[in-house]
């Protein structure tokens, strides 16, 4: 039985959809330059014209296009999040693996505590901690979730790595005198990454959400670059008289989480299929 | 205990002597390994029968290095290189000499490795064949393992119990080792696929000179397959010898209970049999 | 099995005990529902049991052996699987894709299960006596009192020592033989007609295996129970059933009584895993091992399904599709070489 669905490993419905939305958002944040005439961070003309041609999501209140706007700001937090989401993963995955097979208590005593510390604190304050210390900006908001977001990580890769220590591969690696560094990087890790990755595809819609936030706190990404939550923010006084100023960003910040969300529980459904 | 199977004037090639293995402190703790001399002379097939908590898979786990005995060493060619009184780890350089299959096909193997490489890894490690000489090497010991080099392209979810149980022993015998111990290797396997595996292994030692630890609950695998034999009971050895004689003449009770255990042995009479506690 | 006239007054309430056996599986079919369409895992499977006989059932992994008891005991649908052609007569109904509520009268009632020997078969938060309790009231309401003392009933009846601690007690805190015992009990506590016992001794210590074998034995015989024993151990099926079938790649390959069938095989397979065998093999000798693997399911080959591996296969194996059993010498055989085997190999 188990062989059958190992050999039919396809995506399923909801991953699909997934896909399709994302390559959609995707593909509109890499053509906008040359499907959009106008600028993202330059005036086109009059203040809050409403949705319409040629300006298909309207006009801000200082006059730029918001479809522009929306795609080039898909490009940038998109990024943001993809880096957002690799920078801890690699990191923690790579802690977590080390703690996991490490035989000294110590050791590993005093990372877990700093790692439970870490996990303890609420997402938010801590990374809004460590921007006010290490600067707000683009960097500023990768070193932050890069320190913060390692240590759940760390927990998942080093939970998995216990698991692996009593299986058979990896104590026939000892029997055949395997260096710790080879059993390491060619037996523990790839075995536990892939738990890391699912983590991270669900981590992925809480980084966008994060950092939309924290550019909407005015920590995050500086105007006048293009950036959903600094739209969002920007857009809200206007809310009344201006509506799509918010409500396409916003709109599209939601779809690329949905659209994150479906691949994350379609390339779940098969890994439990595998396993 | 008088060591009355020495024959000759070989020196055994593994031996663990005077082997104790305590887990747990204080009123907890207990022996799952008892004063345990048992050893293996070059070339010779050796069995270790037992059943649950007889302490058979720690022995195994102490001879070939996975886990320190709390009293007692294991000697390798005579010379003591781990143990109470030796090195608390089994020196690396010396790793290739004792080899293991272990029990579970399943998780023997590395779910991210091909056949071939988890085989040419070894190869590597021991044999300093780099690259595209390692693979040649690695499908040349699969095949003798009547693994083709198809089969050797496939990840281990792909092969069967079989396959899979039969590239470990490429694998373990990748470092050209002087002893193999198998942990139960067919326990959990097809009847076909466990008569394929013990043909292999019975060759190896007789053609090869492979000597074998065979660690088993099957009587009938150990009759078939080995000449001497150890009995092992809640962590103690109660009974050893020539394997014929131990089958045909037990002179331990448990050994007879054991033996009489064996479906087809005796009349299914309830009689005579003794409720675990 | 036929039933003389004593007999029959001997036991005057089972109206039913005419002669005719107790359960008859023909031309058995089962198949998973998959997105692709039906990945069949049993085609064509046939048996018959009569009243208070042991027919084992052996084969490898893959064979349909554990999908066989699960169409016996209408739990196919729980592991996505449906009957998909052929009967399953028990007594006088056909158990094949009958409605839960014909189910809900048999299975635990008229025929008992006893899973394979692990943890799964008993609930690991609540103790022994609550289960039995509930296998005893399942089919007859009665006071919890009652019940109880029919449960230390139960539990001496399979030789469980200190039959009143033991209700107490939580699987875990169970040895694995007497949580055998316990699953055996709970199995006995309707009065089954037939017991479907699955690999009941695979995961047990030989010593262990050897008390469970005994205790199905004697409550075969003293219950007038009918069994199905399904095992890979021919030995372990030797020694308690009277008759054997043996599956491969799905079907039935061959039927009869054990003694004949083991030691007279009408069928190259049988053959072969009798002489594959370590238990009965010569100190020594190579054993003669079967070449190649079973096939996995959904990949059967044409023709017979064992031709790849069979020394007797040729191109007319391998031709149309797996034969039916047939009657030769004094068993039933899918092999249409059957006549060319000899009269015994020992």
């Amino acid at each position: 039985m188990k062989s059958m669905t190992r050999v039919l490993p396809k995506l399923n419905g909801e991953a699909h959809w997934g896909v399709a939305i994302l390559a959609i958002i995707i593909l509109l944040g890499v053509l906008v330059p040359l499907l959009s005439p106008f600028n993202p961070i330059r005036s086109a003309g009059d203040t809050f014209i409403t949705p319409g041609m040629p300006h298909l999501f309207g006009t801000d209140q200082l006059g730029r296009d918001v479809f522009t706007r929306t795609f080039a700001a898909a490009q940038l937090d998109i990024t943001l999040a993809v880096l957002g989401v690799a920078f801890p993963l690699v990191i923690g995955t790579f802690m977590g693996g080390v703690l996991g097979t490490t035989r000294n208590p110590v050791v590993s005593g005093a990372w877990l505590i700093i790692i439970d510390a870490i996990n303890a604190f609420p997402f938010l304050a801590i990374v809004i901690g460590v921007v006010a210390m290490v600067g707000s900006g683009v960097q500023g908001l990768l070193i932050a979730l890069a320190a913060v977001n390692w240590a759940r990580y760390a927990k998942i890769a080093r939970a998995r790595a216990l698991q692996l220590r009593d299986a058979d591969f990896i104590h026939a690696t000892q029997v055949l005198g395997y260096s710790r560094v080879q059993v390491l990087t060619r037996h523990i890790l790839p075995n536990v990454y892939s738990e890391s990755l699912a983590y991270g595809l669900s981590d992925f819609v809480i980084v966008i959400i994060a950092i939309a936030g924290l550019s909407f706190l005015g920590v995050g990404v500086r105007p006048p670059e293009a950036e959903w939550g600094a739209m969002i923010s920007d857009g809200r006084p206007f809310l009344r008289q201006a509506w799509w100023i918010t409500v396409f960003p916003g709109l599209t910040l939601s779809l690329t989480a949905i659209g994150v969300a479906l691949l994350a529980q379609g390339l779940t459904n098969r890994s439990r299929g595998e396993d | 205990m008088p060591n009355e199977w020495v024959t000759g004037m070989t020196e055994p090639l593994l031996e663990a002597r005077a082997a104790t293995v305590t887990y747990g402190y204080g009123g907890a703790a207990f022996n799952a390994v008892n004063d345990a001399n048992v050893y293996v002379q070059p070339g010779e097939a050796v069995g270790v029968v037992g059943e649950s908590g007889s302490g058979k898979t720690t022995l195994a786990r102490v001879l070939v290095g996975l886990q320190p005995p709390t009293k007692g060493n294991v000697l390798l060619e005579g010379k003591p290189i781990f143990g109470a009184t030796a090195q608390r780890k089994f020196p690396r350089s010396e790793r290739w000499k004792v080899q293991m299959v272990f029990q579970d096909p399943y998780s023997s193997l590395n779910p991210r490795q091909r056949a071939w490489e988890a085989v040419a890894e070894a190869v590597s490690a021991w044999q300093g064949l780099r690259g595209n000489q390692a693979k040649t090497e690695a499908l040349r010991l699969l095949r003798s393992m009547g693994i083709s080099p198809e089969q050797a392209e496939q990840f281990p979810h792909r092969l069967s119990g079989g396959q899979r149980q039969r590239v470990s022993v490429a694998r373990a015998l990748a470092p050209k080792p002087k002893i193999l111990i198998a942990d139960e290797p067919t326990s959990s396997i097809d009847q076909s696929a466990q008569a394929q595996l013990l043909n292999l292994l019975s060759q190896l030692q007789r053609e090869s000179g492979l000597a074998i630890l065979f660690i088993s609950h099957d009587l009938g695998l150990v009759r078939y397959l080995t000449s001497r034999v150890y009995v092992m009971k809640r962590g103690d050895v109660v009974e050893q010898g020539d394997t014929v004689r131990v089958f045909n003449k037990p002179e331990n009770p448990y050994t007879r209970l054991l033996i009489n255990s064996i479906p087809g042995h005796s009349s299914l009479a309830e009689t005579t049999l003794p409720y675990e506690s | 099995m036929q039933s003389g006239p004593l007999s029959l007054e001997n036991r005057a309430g089972e109206l039913q005990d005419n002669g005719q056996p107790l359960l008859q599986i023909r031309d058995l079919k089962v198949g998973f529902a998959k997105s692709h369409g039906i990945l069949p895992v049993i085609n064509t499977a046939n048996l018959t049991l009569g009243r208070r006989e042991a027919i084992g059932v052996v084969g490898e992994s893959g064979s349909g052996k554990t999908m066989l008891c699960r169409s016996v005991l209408g739990t196919l649908d729980r592991h996505g699987a449906r009957v998909l052609g052929g009967q399953i007569m028990f007594e006088a109904h056909d158990l094949a894709n009958a409605p839960e509520s014909v189910w809900s009268k048999v299975r635990g009632k008229q025929i008992g299960y006893v899973p394979q020997s692990s943890l799964a078969g008993l609930n690991p938060v609540i103790n022994v006596k609550t289960q039995m309790v509930e296998a005893i009231t399942a089919a007859r309401p009665m006071s919890v009192q009652d019940a109880e003392k029919e449960a230390v009933e139960l539990l001496e009846v399979v030789r469980i020592p200190r039959a009143k601690d033991v209700l107490r007690e939580y699987s875990y805190q169970l040895s694995g033989g007497m949580r055998q015992r316990v699953m055996i009990a709970a199995a006995l506590a309707q009065k089954p007609k037939l017991l479907v016992a699955d690999e009941p001794t695979t995961a047990l210590d030989v010593t262990v295996q050897k008390e469970i074998l005994t205790l199905i034995s004697r409550l075969r015989r003293e219950l007038g129970m009918a069994l199905i024993l399904v095992s890979h151990d021919l030995a372990v099926i030797e020694e308690v059933c009277d008759s054997l079938m043996v599956m491969y790649a799905g079907a039935s390959f061959e039927a009869g009584s054990v003694s004949v069938t083991v030691h007279a095989p009408r069928h190259p397979y049988t053959k072969a895993l009798h002489d594959s065998r370590v238990d009965t093999a010569e100190r020594g000798k190579p054993l003669e091992a079967i070449a190649g693997e079973p096939p996995t399911i959904g990949s059967w080959p044409s023709g017979c399904r064992f031709w790849p591996r069979c020394p007797l296969g040729d191109d007319k194996c391998r031709a149309g599709d797996q034969p039916t059993l047939r009657h030769v010498a004094q068993q039933l055989t899918a092999c249409i070489y059957a006549e060319r085997m000899g009269d015994g190999h020992d």
